[in-house]
């Protein structure tokens, strides 16, 4: 998919925190000021006082869209998708009846000047040994987009936020301690997020069994991996494909993994239709496979053959991305596996092209990258649909 | 880059972390320690902390093949000289599940052979230490396919060799076993060796010993077909009418006897199919007094699956030879062009109890059989009279895990030859019991079957075949019309219900066989035919899934499972049109159950695959209206409108499902892969009641006398 990226004057919109009270006093810490809002979006505020909260109200444009009465004060509104600046005001009022209130105005994104700036972003893993390298400079990596050379105009190093979504298989076959691990394991993953990075978190059998926002917040992570039951079938690629739709409209590094056997029983979609979908898509993948049962698996909607082709194009999906299969020995070693993976991401280069042929024609453009260095490996995704 | 060293007279092998879980299994102090992820079993006397370590050496006494790393293992032996056999022991690897973390570290693998003698007594045994840098590895590309080539010294016996491939530095591994008999001083006329077979496909990395029998290319390539030097393949992919070349040693001269033939196993060991053997050459070694045979076996028409080959010959009983056992997987025909490593077909550790099925002749003097096992018939039948009894009380789980404590209790080992003479002794005490009349012990049928699974959670496979095998063994007798006149109906009830057992225990031939004699008795039994149907698909075999179907709705018009059923098998073997009506009769009756959700679906996949996206679009909009929460319909529309190019309106589709989702009910999807469930939940509802009345019965026959059935 071709990033545009509009040149835009931004206007700041001042953020306004009017005290009512020398008591009592509440900020709207997120979003930023600065930032254009858009869709779904998480509102936190926080207050000082001496004396107990009673409620905190959010207002948008003036439109109360939810009341909290007590702490954590966040709130997941969905404002649309017009490109116009909003007004948020929460109000807070305390047992004693005092008052306070804190402004935000966000700005829209002022088209000025349109451009088709056409950036390709590449995040790329180097490896020596198996150990990372993340000494690189931007005259050590070679970029070729359907085999020509490419002029890079942006290069990043290390820790660059993330997007995620995290699928955990919880059918029958996670029953009993295999589930505990599992959902442990992903609670380590939540506890290595860094500030900036933001996850939802799918758990599914053959159905949705819990979902979070895309939230930064731990905690409202963490909430989803309790109370889970494992039962009924795997819809893994019904909800491969869920996520990478969710993703699709994010920006900047978007990553999916899922910790599975890798064995649907019950999608209503091939693996096949959802590599389509992972073509079009600029998320890396990495599968946590767990080791499966044994012997050859058969389900009433796919033989053994069919389980092997599904599982080959899984693995070129992930292959294709850039991001990794990851073989664990049991669900136990998946919290190192989660590890390693938020390390490698950390220690990615994020390399910015604008392609020197372009075509609009929904066809392939393979990308290759080459670092310079003995004994050097690179790994990123193997292309983009140009359109 | 690969480096290698090999020694002949190794240590045992030096301590790795395993994690074993502790399971208590008995009141009387003894606990069952198995290997995580792994079917093996250990019981141990008294408690202790819930983890323990276990040595290399422990796993490879054990038996129990399995671990993370898939392996075989097989072995040939060769006349080394005037006196002496060698024998070569080739282990297989799929090293794609080797840590892909370390992706470029080295990897270090060993690779410890035993040869156990048959008091299970390491008489020899070496080992293979192996590091694969990919560092060094240039151009060559990263094996994905190892075949460890290591030679033993054994003297005359018959012997189980086991492989144990360790991973260094990590808790993986992969353990084989397979059976080999060295001849003694004279070759004698009772002899075949293990045969050898050859890969057709040349993709595995072969690591030499790096001392050993004479050169290098000797101790590998020794066993040359047709002029063409060849490894040993441990456990070969073919595809239905595909030749497979093969070789062993046989006495010069051969006694009298019969064609060769090759004999294709199931997996629990029993005969599925026997095709002459095409001898290709026959040459003298002149060495040891044997010739050695090359020969060809066309692969008969099998369903695609693993099997057991053995090939023997059809002499008289004093003549009669038999090789040991290479297990082969069967593929569909581009399967198995596409793949022609077993590694490659599957990354999981292949079935291995086929290899493990002794198939030579083996001494069974009385003497032998009492060491194997613990207890006399007395105590067998002791055992039966106590199950009667928990079944009459209406405690068929007492039942159950008072026979299956008996009998882990009753056996020393859990070798093939323990396990086969508890079987002996099993049934000369139910003959006893039950004046031979077999049916009459339709309980103990039963509670066998129940202890195929029970077997299998207990991570006890080699019991859990012989439960199956008692509980099949046992209802046999039923589908030749019941002694005790059982009505058609209620025998064939009882035969789904066993094949219930068996097909969840994987064992899908036996389950098959129990489903077509229950279908001689009741031709238009609505279960045998649905999971008949139902087995079949899940192997892939719709034309013959779809034969069952039609039976079916033939005799239930409006049998709407089974019309599904036959509509998806007819799409999948490309008549879509038909598939189509017979979906779209299902949608249009008003149903509104989980049938119709289905064709629904695979009206939609239909319309999406022929181009005809917009009309797929309405479909599901409509299906929508019906099924408002069914979150597989917003998926599938979303996709849908993804390929029609409208991204946005899918991912608000996609958005939605984030509310839609979560019901506490099974998807319809689900519900067609766990025909099962329904199936077999209704026939052993009919049959509890009736064993339960049986026991009854032989309760009330046993306090008054003798028994006398």
């Amino acid at each position: 998919m071709k990033i545009r990226w509009n040149l835009a004057l931004m206007l700041v919109g001042a953020a306004l925190a009017s005290r009512t009270s020398q008591a009592l006093e509440v900020t709207i810490i997120q979003p930023s000021p600065l930032e254009p809002i858009f869709g779904e979006i998480e509102v936190v505020a926080s207050t000082v006082s001496n004396r107990p909260i009673q409620s905190l109200e959010l207002f948008v444009d003036d439109r109360s869209l939810g009341r909290l009465v007590q702490p954590p004060y966040r709130w997941i509104v969905d404002l649309g998708n017009q490109n116009s600046g909003h007004l948020l005001r929460v109000i807070a009022i305390d047992v004693d009846g005092l008052s306070a209130e804190s402004l935000l105005s966000t700005p829209d994104v002022r088209i000025d000047e349109r451009v088709d700036l056409e950036l390709q972003q590449l995040f790329v893993t180097v490896t020596r040994q198996g150990e990372t390298v993340d000494s690189l400079t931007r005259n050590d990596l070679a970029v070729s987009d359907r085999g020509e050379p490419q002029t890079l105009v942006t290069f990043e190093r290390g820790d660059v936020p993330l997007t995620a979504v995290v699928l955990v298989d919880t059918s029958e076959s996670m029953r009993g301690e295999e589930l505990e691990a599992a959902l442990e394991s992903t609670r380590g993953f939540i506890d290595g997020m860094r500030p900036l990075d933001q996850a939802m978190l799918l758990l599914f059998s053959d159905q949705i069994v819990r979902v979070t926002s895309m939230t930064g917040f731990q905690d409202v992570l963490s909430s989803a991996l309790t109370n889970v039951t494992a039962r009924s079938g795997t819809a893994l690629n019904d909800h491969f494909y869920v996520a990478f739709k969710l993703l699709e409209r994010r920006q900047g590094r978007r990553v999916i993994m899922v910790l599975s056997d890798g064995l649907d029983s019950a999608s209503v979609l091939s693996m096949r239709q959802v590599l389509s979908t992972a073509k079009r898509s600029q998320s890396l993948v990495y599968w946590l496979r767990l080791p499966s049962s044994g012997g050859d698996h058969t389900s009433t909607w796919k033989n053994a053959a069919g389980f092997r082709k599904e599982r080959l194009l899984f693995e070129k999906i992930v292959d294709q991305s850039g991001g990794q299969i990851i073989e664990l020995s049991g669900v136990e070693s998946a919290a190192a596996a989660f590890a390693n993976v938020l390390e490698e991401l950390r220690a990615q280069y994020v390399l910015g092209y604008y392609p020197t042929t372009r075509s609009d024609d929904a066809t392939w453009h393979s990308v290759r990258v080459r670092a310079r260095g003995a004994g050097l490996k690179v790994r990123t995704r193997s292309g983009y649909i140009d359109y | 880059m690969i480096e290698s060293e090999s020694s002949q007279k190794c240590p045992f092998p030096r301590r790795i972390a395993v994690r074993l879980a502790l399971v208590v299994l008995f009141s009387a102090g003894l606990n069952r320690v198995s290997l995580e992820g792994t079917e093996g079993g250990y019981l141990l006397r008294g408690s202790g902390p819930a983890i323990f370590r276990i040595t290399n050496a422990a796993l490879l006494l054990s038996g129990q093949s399995g671990g993370a790393l898939s392996t075989a293992v097989t072995a040939a032996i060769y006349p080394s000289s005037e006196e002496s056999f060698q024998v070569i022991v080739a282990t297989e690897v799929d090293a794609k599940r080797l840590q892909s973390t370390s992706e470029a570290t080295p990897v270090e693998l060993e690779t410890f052979v035993y040869a156990l003698n048959e008091d299970g007594e390491v008489v020899s045994r070496a080992s293979q230490r192996l590091v694969l840098d990919p560092a060094h590895q240039g151009d060559h590309k990263e094996p994905t396919a190892l075949k460890i080539v290591i030679p033993l010294d054994l003297p005359a016996g018959n012997y189980e060799v086991r492989a144990l491939v360790t991973q260094t530095g990590t808790d993986r591994y992969g353990l084989d076993g397979t059976n080999v008999s060295i001849p003694g001083g004279s070759i004698g006329s009772s002899y075949f060796s293990s045969p050898w077979w050859v890969d057709s496909g040349n993709a595995w990395t072969v690591i030499t010993p790096a001392e050993g029998l004479g050169s290098a290319s000797g101790s590998i390539y020794l066993f040359d077909a047709q002029g063409q030097l060849q490894t040993l393949a441990a456990h070969p992919v073919v595809s239905v009418g595909s030749l497979l070349t093969g070789g062993l040693l046989a006495p010069n001269p051969t006694p009298e006897s019969g064609p060769l033939m090759a004999q294709f196993l199931r997996a629990d060991g029993m005969q599925i199919a026997e095709v002459p053997v095409q001898i290709l050459q026959r040459s003298n070694t002149h060495r040891m007094g044997v010739d050695k045979l090359v020969f060809d076996v066309e692969i008969p028409a099998l369903p695609p699956s693993i099997y057991g080959l053995s090939i023997g010959n059809k002499g008289t009983e004093e003549g009669l030879l038999q090789t040991t056992v290479l297990r082969l997987t069967v593929a569909e025909p581009e399967l198995a062009d596409a793949f022609t490593l077993w590694t490659q077909m599957d990354s999981e550790p292949p079935e291995l109890s086929v290899s493990r099925v002794q198939m030579s002749p083996r001494a069974s003097n009385p003497r032998d059989l009492e060491q194997r096992i613990a207890v006399n018939q007395d105590e067998i039948v002791g055992a039966y009279q106590t199950v009667f009894r928990h079944l009459a009380e209406g405690l068929p789980v007492a039942a159950r895990t008072g026979l299956i404590e008996f009998e882990i209790t009753a056996l020393r080992t859990r070798s093939p030859a323990a396990i086969s003479d508890l079987e002996k002794k099993e049934f000369q005490a139910l003959t006893a019991l039950t004046a031979n009349d077999l049916v009459a012990l339709l309980p103990i049928a039963v509670v066998y079957a129940e202890m195929i699974g029970e077997y299998h959670r207990r991570g006890l496979a080699p019991l859990s075949e012989h439960a199956l095998k008692m509980s099949t063994q046992m209802t046999k007798p039923i589908s030749r019309k019941s002694k005790k006149g059982l009505e058609p109906e209620v025998a064939a009830n009882v035969l789904v219900s066993v094949a219930g057992y068996a097909i969840l225990a994987r064992r899908r031939g036996v389950g098959e066989e129990l489903l077509l004699a229950a279908l001689k008795l009741a031709p238009e039994h609505e279960g045998a035919l649905l999971s008949l149907a139902a087995s079949r698909e899940q192997l892939g075999r719709y034309r013959e899934a779809i034969d069952a179907l039609e039976k079916l709705v033939g005799a239930y018009r409006t049998h709407r499972e089974g019309r599904l059923r036959l509509a998806v098998n007819l799409e999948r073997l490309g008549q879509t049109a038909e598939a189509l009506d017979v979906y779209r009769s299902l949608e249009n009756d008003g149903s509104r159950d989980w049938v119709e959700l289905v064709a629904t679906q695979q009206i939609v996949a239909i319309l999406a695959a022929q181009g005809l996206l917009d009309q797929a679009a309405s479909s599901l909009t409509l299906a929508i209206e019906r099924w408002p929460s069914e979150p597989a319909l917003r998926i599938q529309l979303a996709w849908v409108l993804d390929e029609s190019g409208r991204l946005d309106i899918a991912g608000e589709m996609v958005e939605e499902i984030l509310t839609t989702s979560g019901s506490a009910s099974e998807s319809a999807r689900y519900r067609y892969n766990h025909w099962y469930s329904y199936v077999f939940d209704e026939s052993r509802q009919t049959l509890a009641e009736l064993v339960q009345q049986q026991a009854v019965e032989f309760e009330q026959a046993s306090n008054q006398g003798p028994p006398s059935r």
